[in-house]
């Protein structure tokens, strides 16, 4: 009888893991949530505790001209090297996905080779390399030298979409009829859709954060947001660059909800359903 | 209607022909107040004067080194601003013109101590010089000799900041060159200032700072009580709210750091032009009033509290900045391989 009156004892693995996943995400988000904080400072330094809160750095950031300049044109560099990265990237990753070539895995691995690649490397290179083809410092150079870094992630979604989603429903397609056109743009460009907009979003991401090759090609219509706050970092420490900072987060977290609203973080991450 | 007709052919030529002459030029600058006063004491009085246009690039010297050797014949950049160690590069690699009194008068008024150790090719237009930066409440009584402070250290009579290895432009002169100069030993010979450096990291009275917001980071939070930084930061700060922070040169003087202009080799000619706009009294004491700076011009009078603050180049020590640059790969091992941070 004394069995049915079982009491159920707390799990303490199970609130142990709880408590440490807390503490692993307030680890991760602490440098972020005191950036923020910082920017809503009245002092003119980074002190700790903050006294009052002001909107003033906020106010410098809008009147700081290379500030709101730069950070105009991160933006449409990001555009302009996702737009880029589509074109390159999805008949790449669509040939790719479905080559039966035994060197496809291998070119696969050569397309993905900017992530591998120490970015500072890649940026002194593209400057020389850019200059000697005649671009120099120039928007097409910043625009080219985002793209190869962003095209990886294009091609690994598009790709990972597409050898998920199988062959059958293009082959049904064939067999009613259709041809390649029409199966690449009734069939297989409705399937991978979802994976060329996160691409696309992530993509824009990696851009609007690059430093190391930004940094390369910055001239006065070319100056990107993360070289301009390097080097108002390097002369001055105010919260000017926490406001700029807390700005571009907030641009980064709409891109992000925007993905997870359309396709589902999943796509970018890599993780099956 | 013949003399209408004619008065706009006139007018369309005259402006035709002025906007024929309006050249834009590229000039580089540092980023924050120091771009701002840039504009506003240099870039203007050169755009009212000339008519012409000087586009500015926010950044840093290694990039726009950089830019100017991957396009040497076309170098996006006319006018240069840079540091003593880039500026060493960048005439080691034949990137930029040497300056005369012929292309720029305005040198004129430069005493030579600022053109010399960039050999004729350019000149230190702004200075500051490393001290001691320290918190008036923790250190009572600061050393008053470079070496007593170091040796403050060991003897735990505070905690005191340095810059690590990656403070590039503060580390190599207002650090290692400093103790090497204090200690006389030769620039290659390493051991005994890594030494000295060990034993301070090993005294647990040292920390390091990465980047110069973490130095005032350090003083403020009580991690250091006492620092090396430079004047001009460290009186902005004061100035901007740290109320117990002070500053001062011990014996035998701070360590200069100049800010350097040079005109690019391929570059426009127009860039000389801009270089005296930049070199004249006026110009000169707008940019030391705006960035609490001292500048090279021998004419400008400095107003208080400037004038009591900013040190006269005779006082400062030069660091042999081409030494430095020689031996840097050497120090930088040996940094890594003792001190570790």
């Amino acid at each position: 009888m004394s069995g049915s009156h079982s009491v159920r004892r707390p799990d303490l693995g199970l609130i142990a893991l709880k408590v440490y996943v807390v503490a692993f995400f307030a680890f991760l988000m602490a440098p972020i949530v005191v950036v923020v904080i910082y920017s809503f400072s009245d002092m003119a330094y980074t002190t700790w505790p903050i006294t009052d809160l002001s909107l003033r750095w906020y106010q410098r950031m809008l009147e700081y001209r290379p500030f709101m300049s730069s950070l105009a044109f991160s933006l449409q560099v990001a555009v302009a090297a996702a737009v880029l990265s589509i074109l390159i990237g999805v008949p790449a990753a669509l040939a790719l996905a479905r080559s039966g070539s035994r060197y496809a895995e291998a070119v696969m691995t050569f397309l993905l080779a900017p992530l591998s690649m120490p970015m500072i490397l890649l940026g002194v290179a593209l400057l020389y390399y850019l200059s000697w083809m005649g671009l120099g410092v120039s928007k097409l150079s910043v625009v080219l030298g985002h793209t190869v870094v962003s095209l990886p992630y294009i091609i690994r979604t598009v790709a990972a979409v597409y050898i998920q989603s199988g062959r059958s429903q293009e082959e049904a397609a064939t067999i009613l009829g259709a041809g390649r056109w029409q199966v690449f743009w009734h069939v297989t460009l409705p399937m991978v859709r979802a994976g060329i907009l996160a691409g696309a979003i992530f993509a824009m991401l990696i851009s609007l954060d690059n430093l190391p090759i930004s940094f390369f090609f910055a001239g006065p219509d070319t100056n990107t947001l993360p070289v301009v706050m390097l080097a108002y970092q390097q002369n001055q420490f105010d919260p000017a660059i926490a406001a700029i900072s807390t700005t571009q987060t907030v641009i980064a977290v709409i891109m992000l909800l925007i993905v997870q609203r359309l396709t589902g973080l999943h796509h970018i991450i890599g993780q099956k359903r | 209607m013949k003399t209408r007709s004619l008065l706009l052919a006139m007018s369309i030529v005259a402006s035709a022909g002025a906007s024929a002459h309006a050249e834009t030029i590229s000039v580089t600058a540092f980023g924050g107040a120091w771009e701002q006063a840039f504009r506003e004491c240099y870039v203007a009085p050169y755009e009212a004067a000339t008519g012409n246009t000087a586009e500015v690039t926010v950044g840093s010297p290694s990039q726009w080194v950089n830019q100017i050797a991957a396009n040497p014949q076309d170098p996006p950049i006319d006018v240069l601003v840079n540091l003593m160690d880039t500026a060493a590069v960048a005439i080691k690699d034949g990137l930029v013109d040497p300056m005369t009194v012929e292309q720029v008068p305005n040198l004129a008024k430069v005493p030579a101590a600022f053109t010399e150790p960039l050999q004729g090719y350019g000149t230190v237009i702004n200075f500051g010089a490393a001290g001691l930066g320290y918190m008036t409440d923790r250190v009572p009584n600061p050393p008053a000799d470079w070496m007593a402070f170091f040796d403050g250290i060991i003897a735990g009579d505070y905690v005191a900041t340095l810059p690590g290895i990656n403070v590039g432009s503060t580390t190599p002169t207002a650090l290692l060159w400093n103790l090497f100069d204090l200690m006389g030993v030769p620039l290659d010979k390493t051991d005994a200032v890594m030494e000295k450096l060990v034993a301070m990291k090993d005294s647990g009275n040292l920390v390091f700072y990465n980047d110069m917001n973490q130095y005032l980071t350090q003083l403020q939070s009580g991690e250091a009580d006492i620092g090396i930084y430079w004047d001009g930061r460290a009186w902005t700060a004061k100035d901007g709210g740290i109320d117990k922070l002070n500053f001062y040169y011990p014996q035998p003087g701070g360590i200069i750091s100049p800010s350097v202009i040079q005109k690019v080799k391929n570059g426009s000619d127009e860039g000389w032009n801009f270089i005296n706009v930049l070199l004249s009294k006026s110009s000169q004491e707008c940019f030391s009033q705006k960035v609490g700076y001292p500048v090279v011009n021998q004419d400008v009078v400095y107003p208080e509290p400037l004038a009591s603050r900013v040190p006269s180049y005779k006082d400062v020590r030069w660091p042999d900045f081409a030494g430095i640059s020689k031996v840097m790969p050497e120090w930088v091992d040996q940094w890594n391989r003792t001190v570790g941070r």
